[in-house]
């Protein structure tokens, strides 16, 4: 199969593995005992208005048109009002999703510098080797929102070098609007050239995405280090040996090249997983993101929220996989054939 | 064409000379001596085979030459000349040097040779750009018109190691292990995870290349028959040790250690060589006196073998180490 049909076929199969993810979504949600009614309006609410919330819900239609229904929602983007908010959620989540996204992407570049410095430096150094397991066990043990509070605590109120809340500081925002295009500040920002709102914005990222890549950077280089020292111990790697070519050649072209491919699917697992929020993260640092709005949504039990929330979840699994997959072709000849 | 050679000529004709050599594995706390009293040199153009059933110790010579050695191994005595140099005596940057370049090896299994995420075509780029400073695309179209040469299509150079048949696989190893243009090159069991039709081309290919460039070639292997089909000279190791070493013609008219005898008479009848691979396994027991290391299993065995190890004895064009023929 050559490299373009492969991932054509990769990104065709994309939207059925969301419609399979959607449809167990439904069931969880619909299905499952336990009406959202009754949930929003309290079990004591007058019977003629539960039956009108129940018909501005289309929960009165019958179920396989409720999927119908749910399915075309999904995929167009309307997710109704929401109930704590009057206003539709949509408008809502979006720029929740786009400060996840935001953070995730700064945060998995550090944990992937982190990473491949830490497996690098212990493939070649063998007292290092030692260094990196203390560092793993570190990233495992150490609480995230501990970790985050402690940066608090030193950079911002004792050195008072980054800000310790929220996505960027209001008044910046006034004073040089951006106007939203992916949703990024420091995307939008930059493709406007607006760099007071970019620095401001990159300044309050430095502490959340530093905790949030140090803690994911544990599972990511302890990853990356075995897979290397499977390469760099396999029979080819004494072969490349035997006819001279320099060691580190060898530890660039023989063990990371070879160790790369088991280390992206669980790079893209953990950044999956961020993209679904890190609530612990988002809370200690007040990033107002997806994983907080999920929280949040589910203790007002807005119910068209949650929904939402786990609709986006849905495509962001899928997304990320098709690409994790697609890069993996790239890298490894053999996925291709 | 086919060279006689005579063994113990003058210095500038050998390529390789190893002197008591002797090599050892740590095994936890316990020593294993794998390679012991070994003395041998292989003279340009020479074909060489070194013969001997598993754990002999071949490999672990073929290792040692090239000083790419297990972590656990140990070379206790001796000494490697490769063109006048001890190769044990050099610094690791100039053995890496001379690793693929003077000295090119090609092993046993030949799956086991690619990096599984590079072109079969790159391997050869990446030696001639490593050691020859050759540009990467240059590199490529010598690898095309090298493995055209043993009837390998040019376009399969751009193919991953996976897409290749063993076969293919091995001619391709055999095509890198003499893209520099090497002196000396180490084929360790080459053809014994190939079919016969393979093999047989590959034994061409290897004569070819002494034919042609005048390369030395040590043709490791544990089948005799095979040894004697494309040596010029050939020597039988047993134990870690050498028991026997002559000129292929006269090894197959006169073989004269027990050993050796004992490995001929297996070699035409069936039924017997399905003894020989029963007996292949059943031969790591070697003998706890310090006489000759075959004693135990050799038929002609004295008072004296149990006693006393036998020196390599010299007959003049040929070596033995047996107390039968001193
Ligand atoms: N890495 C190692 N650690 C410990 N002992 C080893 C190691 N490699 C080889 N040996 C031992 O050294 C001896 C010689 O092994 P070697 O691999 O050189 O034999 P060989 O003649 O190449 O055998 P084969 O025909 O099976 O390839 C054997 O007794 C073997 O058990
Ligand atoms: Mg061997």
């Amino acid at each position: 199969m050559s490299l373009a049909r492969y991932v054509i076929t990769r990104v065709a199969t994309a939207p059925l593995l969301v419609i399979i993810l959607l449809t167990i979504t439904f069931i969880i949600l619909r299905v499952l005992p336990g009406n959202p009614v009754t949930v929003i309006l309290g079990p004591k609410a007058n019977p003629a208005f539960v039956k009108e919330v129940e018909h501005e819900l289309g929960l009165d239609k019958p179920l396989w048109l409720q999927y119908i229904d749910f399915l075309i929602d999904a995929f167009t983007g309307h997710f109704g009002i929401s109930y704590r908010w009057r206003v539709p959620v949509s408008e809502l989540i979006w720029p929740r999703v786009a400060a996840t996204v935001e953070l995730t992407l700064y945060s998995s570049i550090i944990a992937i510098l982190l990473a491949l410095v830490v497996a690098l430096l212990s493939s070649k150094f063998k007292i290092f080797d030692k260094f990196a397991r203390l560092y793993t066990v570190a990233t495992y043990a150490i609480p995230v929102f501990w970790l985050g509070l402690i940066l608090q605590l030193i950079f911002g109120v004792y050195l008072k070098w980054f800000p310790t809340s929220g996505r960027i500081d209001p008044e910046i925002l006034i004073l040089h609007p951006v106007h939203p295009i992916t949703g990024l500040l420091t995307i939008d920002a930059l493709i406007e050239g607006n760099w007071p709102v970019f620095i401001n914005a990159l300044e309050h990222l430095v502490l959340p995405a530093v905790t949030l890549g140090f803690v994911i950077s544990g599972v990511m280089s302890r990853t990356l280090r075995q897979a290397m020292i499977e390469a760099l111990t396999s029979d080819y790697v004494r072969a490349a040996r035997a006819r001279g070519i320099p060691e580190k050649r060898i530890l660039i072209n023989y063990g990371l090249r070879n160790a790369i491919i088991p280390f992206i699917i669980i790079a893209g697992l953990q950044i999956a997983l961020l993209l679904g929020g890190a609530v612990l993260t988002e809370s200690t640092f007040g990033w107002p993101g997806l994983g907080t709005f999920l929280v949040e949504s589910i203790l007002a039990r807005d119910y068209n929220a949650v929904q939402a929330a786990i609709v986006i979840y849905a495509f962001i699994v899928v997304i990320v996989n098709t690409v994790v997959d697609i890069i993996y072709s790239l890298i490894d000849p053999r996925v291709r054939y | 064409m086919l060279i006689k050679v005579i063994l113990h000529n003058s210095m500038d004709v050998k390529i390789l000379e190893i002197i008591d050599l002797e090599i050892m594995y740590r095994v936890g706390r316990k020593s294993v001596i794998a390679v012991r009293d070994v003395s041998l040199a292989i003279e340009k153009r020479e074909i060489r085979a070194v013969v001997g059933e598993s754990g002999s110790g071949k490999s672990t010579l073929a290792s040692a030459v090239l000083r790419v050695l297990p972590g656990n191994a140990r070379i206790v005595r001796g000494s490697i000349m490769f063109d006048g140099v001890d190769l044990l005596k050099l610094p690791e940057r100039e053995m890496r040097r001379i690793r693929g370049s003077r000295i090119g090896i090609i092993f046993q299994d030949p799956s086991a040779t690619f990096n599984p995420v590079m072109r079969v075509g790159d391997h050869i780029a990446e030696l001639l750009y490593v050691h020859r400073g050759t540009r990467w695309e240059e590199g490529l179209k010598v690898a095309e018109s090298l493995v055209k040469r043993f009837g390998i299509p040019s376009e399969r150079v751009y193919d991953y190691p996976h897409q290749l048949s063993g076969g293919m696989k091995q001619r391709f190893c055999i095509a890198m292990a003499i893209a520099t243009n090497p002196e000396l090159v180490i084929a360790d069991e080459p053809t014994t995870a190939l079919d016969v039709v393979t093999q047989m081309q590959v034994l061409s290919m290897l004569r070819e290349l002494r034919d042609e460039y005048g390369t030395s070639i040590m043709f490791i292997t544990h089948d005799l028959s095979l040894a004697l089909s494309i040596s010029d000279n050939v020597t039988v190791m047993y134990g870690g040790e050498i028991v026997e070493e002559a000129p292929s013609d006269d090894l197959r008219r006169e073989p004269l250690h027990p050993y050796t005898q004992m490995l001929l008479e297996c070699i035409p009848r069936l039924r017997q060589r399905l003894d020989f691979r029963r007996f292949e396994k059943e031969s790591i027991e070697l003998p706890s006196t310090r006489g000759c290391i075959f004693s135990n299993r050799c038929r002609y065995a004295r008072e004296r073998c149990l006693r006393e190890e036998p020196p390599l004895i010299d007959l003049g064009g040929r070596r033995v180490r047996c107390w039968l023929y001193e």
